[in-house]
């Protein structure tokens, strides 16, 4: 039997306006009926690398039954050999589909098809999204802000206080937050972000009810209630690198806009950016040291022309004004809301001062013999000599070393800095 | 003829008399040592027939039989030949069995009849004066440390001919007895040890190596690699107070017991620094060994024991160091023995942070969030929670090392480290304690009492550093060695807060 017998068939679904279906992208408009749900849960069920043949196999066939019940031969040539293919028959072989579809809706995960209400529509509009989405809680709502943050592994402690600072902000403003729920920056603002009492969404890299890293398995479990575990793969689908540059994609393409706290220049994070400037998402990156190697990624995006990211209120302040034009037109409270939280600022002069300021301020409740340590302390970690010796640089008489320690200590206790190893210190 | 000489072995750092009894009789000629020998004993059969032969003296063609009794206590070292040979002459009657009885012999025998020195002669002598002995003879290199012992005549030979000729004759000159006053040798400061004058900078670092030292708490100096962490160990020994003449006794029985008594010395009068490779084995670390011999935490008694790279240390060397660190003795018990050496050392540890060096300092640091995790996950839990002090070191700064500013120099640091010995000294009188590092949990709440304030202070602390009791305790005991340092009698809150610095924060150790 050759292919071309299958081509000209009539579809089983027909699209809303009438005509037949002919491309992956009319799923997203089509009603598909329940009995074909079984067999495009088999078309998911094994991992396709890459961009895959589905729209292709659809394209041809017409109806996830067709592709189902296809020979052998005729699916290869229409997808090419490939070890997923092959996988694909593999299950084929096994017992009936149907039988397997319901077993799956019995484990308590759950899946979204491209053409369900609950699928997100931000990644509806993103070049070749996955057909279906396995998922633990539930799935980014449409009518709310969200947020991708996203940055190195091994990030500095000046990375991780940013990722708190911004999980906490997203959390406690309604503001989805979204990333991969790997080390350093993604797992530090997912946490204070579900701590604040917000939602937050990781997309893995392996099948949701893998935990990867295995570190985060107490993350995971909270995401479960508070947001979700969002996976392109089949469950049981072990981690593998070749499975996370797409779900690199799927992290930006759920989000409104991508804020980048740490990256160096050849790393991960930056490849992700691509993925969403591609997909036309506004990009926000975090300064950092000049020299600083876990900053020169960022610092060389702001110079691409990247937006600034200079404290979570401003951030979400731009936010706001950028994207509630969207938001009121599908939800007119909720913006009403989120519009009363809006950080305010005074006048515009304030508003313009303090958006430059940075963070650079000291709290009012800080004793006045403790300013001038507080003042040298940063987000960057630093011990009491190094506070020392900028002291004394300056010219300043300085308490000594041991003093400054007993300085820092208090503000430790007044929660204004933080000890992060031994004799190492910096802003709370 | 039957004759008994006198001998002892070592049991630990003590010795036991023993009473080498020589039997001539008629029969096959043989030669039998009993009495558990070790194979050095056995082989003095053959040093002790040359010897005498190089002297011109045969052995009879009889049956002779040496017993070494008690004859269920193994015995080994080559001290036996000097005793042996003395009964086989006397039994001989070469010598007049009067004038052998009564003194103590010990010392190895060369073919040509020399007399070379032995292990453990000063813990020999001490038991022989406790058992009432009145002279002893020993090998010449060793009768200095035999001397300190008061109240019993030490003659030291260098050959076989001087001892035979003196027993005969009597004649005092031959073998004179070496002089007993301990006070000329003792000298308790050694000068070879650096100053702290030398540590540029550091200023927290000294800070944290004079409280150690005054508490006698043990101390963990993390810093990348050229910081000067060993600089500081190494001067540590300075500035701990001097040994007291019991205390220098102690650790000379131990050195010379372990064989390691340094030549021409006859007392290790000033504290010792003890800093093992890396590689150390457990035996050599804590002691024992076929024959017994006390390990390095015990030739570092009353001293510093240094560990430099404390996470390449093997796992299981290290926890050999838990119940030294706690009984302040090493207890070895193998088949054949059970030895107990004491072990009271001040622990000073030194590390990288990270397997580079430069963590915190991410732009530096080229480790992985992993590589730092596997390389502290490497350090013992029992051990770092045996640790009081913990404290960071920088690189120096130039402008710190060129300026002629010293700091502390080791004999600042000396004076406060006493002021806090004496305070410490009066607080604990008759109780059995002697630093602060010494407290019990419910002994640290009884001593280290906190005023209203201090209390609201250390209850802050306690919330928002997340310690466990443990920690707690060890912060108020290292709060009281610094109001010592600064002769307060209350702990202050600055005390506290200074103290709360330096504790080891075990959640970075384990988690980071």
């Amino acid at each position: 039997m050759t292919l071309r017998m299958y081509q000209g068939r009539s579809p089983i679904f027909p699209k809303e306006d009438g005509k037949d279906i002919m491309d992956f992208d009319d799923l997203l408009f089509c009603h598909v009926p329940e009995s074909e749900l079984p067999y495009a849960f088999w078309l998911v069920s094994v991992p396709w690398i890459g961009r895959g043949p589905i729209p292709k196999l659809i394209r041809d066939f017409g109806s996830f039954k067709e592709v189902y019940e296809a020979p052998d031969e005729v699916l290869i040539n229409a997808a090419g050999k490939r070890s997923s293919l092959s996988a694909l028959l593999e299950i084929r072989k096994g017992p009936d589909i149907t039988e397997k579809y319901n077993e799956f809706l019995r484990t308590g995960m759950k899946i979204s098809f491209i053409w369900d209400e609950d699928y997100p529509m931000r990644l509806k509009n993103i070049p070749d999204p996955p057909l279906a989405l396995f998922y633990f809680g539930h799935l980014p709502e449409n009518n709310r802000l969200s947020v991708a943050v996203i940055g190195a592994r091994q990030c500095s402690d000046y990375g991780l206080k940013l990722a708190e600072d911004l999980g906490k902000a997203l959390g406690k403003n309604d503001v989805n937050l979204i990333s991969g729920m790997a080390m350093g920056i993604d797992s530090a603002s997912q946490a204070a972000a579900v701590s604040a009492g917000g939602s937050s969404f990781a997309v893995l890299g392996s099948g949701a009810d893998i935990c990867y890293p295995p570190s985060s398995k107490t993350l995971y479990e909270k995401l479960k209630t508070s947001g979700g575990i969002i996976s392109q793969y089949p469950p049981g689908t072990k981690a593998m690198a070749s499975l996370f540059p797409s779900r690199n994609r799927l992290v930006s393409g759920m989000a409104d806009a991508v804020v980048v706290l740490e990256a160096r220049t050849r790393s991960g994070t930056l490849i992700t950016v691509d993925q969403a400037l591609e997909q036309g998402r506004d990009i926000y990156a975090a300064p950092g040291r000049l020299g600083d190697g876990l900053s020169a990624g960022c610092n060389g995006l702001i110079g691409h022309g990247a937006r600034i990211y200079l404290s979570p209120e401003i951030f979400l302040s731009d936010l706001m004004e950028d994207h509630a034009q969207g938001l009121m037109m599908q939800d007119n409270s909720s913006f009403e809301k989120r519009n009363a939280i809006k950080p305010s600022f005074d006048t515009a002069a304030d508003k313009r001062h303090r958006k430059y300021s940075g963070c650079d301020t000291v709290p009012d409740d800080i004793d006045k013999e403790h300013i001038e340590v507080y003042s040298h302390l940063t987000l960057f970690p630093q011990s009491a000599s190094d506070i020392d010796l900028s002291l004394r640089k300056k010219g300043l008489t300085s308490p000594g070393e041991t003093g400054i320690c007993l300085i820092l200590m208090e503000l430790c206790l007044s929660d204004h800095a933080l000890q992060i190893s031994p004799g190492y210190f910096c802003r709370k | 003829m039957f004759t008994e000489t006198l001998s002892a072995t070592l049991q630990g750092i003590n010795a036991l008399i023993v009473h080498v009894e020589t039997d001539i009789s008629n029969g096959l000629p043989v030669f039998n040592i009993v009495g558990s020998p070790g194979t050095e004993i056995r082989e003095a059969r053959d040093r002790i027939r040359a010897a005498l032969k190089n002297n011109d003296i045969l052995l009879p063609p009889q049956r002779i039989t040496i017993n070494l009794s008690p004859g269920d206590l193994k015995k080994d070292g080559t001290g036996y030949d000097l005793p042996i040979a003395i009964g086989i002459l006397t039994a001989m009657n070469y010598l007049d069995p009067d004038a052998v009885s009564g003194i103590l012999f010990l010392g190895e025998i060369g073919l040509n009849g020399e007399i070379r020195s032995v292990r453990g002669v000063l813990p020999v002598v001490t038991a022989a004066a406790k058992e009432g002995i009145k002279e002893c003879i020993v090998p010449a290199d060793n009768a200095g440390e035999g001397a300190m012992i008061p109240g019993i005549k030490v003659r030291g030979a260098s050959s076989l001919e001087e001892v035979i000729e003196y027993l005969i004759t009597g004649r005092e000159e031959i073998l004179p007895a070496v002089s007993a006053d301990p006070k000329p040798v003792f000298d308790n400061r050694d000068e070879r040890i650096p100053d702290f004058a030398q540590v540029k900078g550091q200023e927290r670092a000294k800070r944290a190596a004079v409280i150690s030292a005054a508490g006698f708490h043990s101390l963990l100096m993390t810093g990348p690699p050229g910081a000067g962490k060993s600089m500081i160990a190494r001067r540590i020994p300075g500035i701990l107070p001097p040994l007291s003449l019991p205390e220098a006794l102690e650790l000379t029985a131990i050195y010379s017991v372990a064989g390691c008594m340094p030549k021409g010395k006859a007392l290790i009068g000033s504290r010792t620094f003890q800093a093992p490779h890396h590689s150390v084995t457990r035996t050599a670390l804590v002691g024992g060994g076929q024959y017994p011999k006390p390990g390095i935490i015990s030739l570092a008694h009353r001293s510093v024991l240094f560990l430099d790279e404390l996470p390449e240390f093997g796992r299981d060397t290290i926890e050999c160091l838990r119940q030294p660190l706690e009984d302040k003795m090493i207890s070895i018990s193998r088949v054949r023995y059970n030895v107990e050496y004491p072990a009271d050392f001040l622990l000073i540890c030194a590390m990288n942070p990270c397997p580079c060096g430069y963590y915190p300092d991410r732009g530096k640091c080229s480790c992985t969030e992993n590589e730092i995790k596997k390389y502290l996950g490497r350090i013992s839990g029992p051990i770092l929670d045996r640790i009081d002090l913990c404290t960071e070191l920088k690189n120096v700064d130039m402008a710190d090392m060129r300026s002629d500013d010293k700091g502390l120099t080791s004999a600042e640091m000396t004076e406060m480290v006493e002021r806090a010995r004496k305070a410490q000294e009066e607080r604990y009188k008759g109780t059995g304690i002697r630093f602060n590092s010494d407290l019990k949990a419910d002994e640290t709440d009884r001593i280290c009492r906190l005023r209203p304030k201090e209390e609201k202070l250390m209850e802050g602390l306690y919330k928002k550093l997340g310690l466990s009791a443990r920690s707690y305790h060890r912060i108020l005991k290292v709060s009281r060695t610094i109001a010592d340092i600064e002769g307060s009698e209350d702990i202050t809150a600055e005390h506290l807060l200074e103290a709360s610095s330096y504790r080891p924060d075990l959640d970075y150790f384990r988690n980071t």
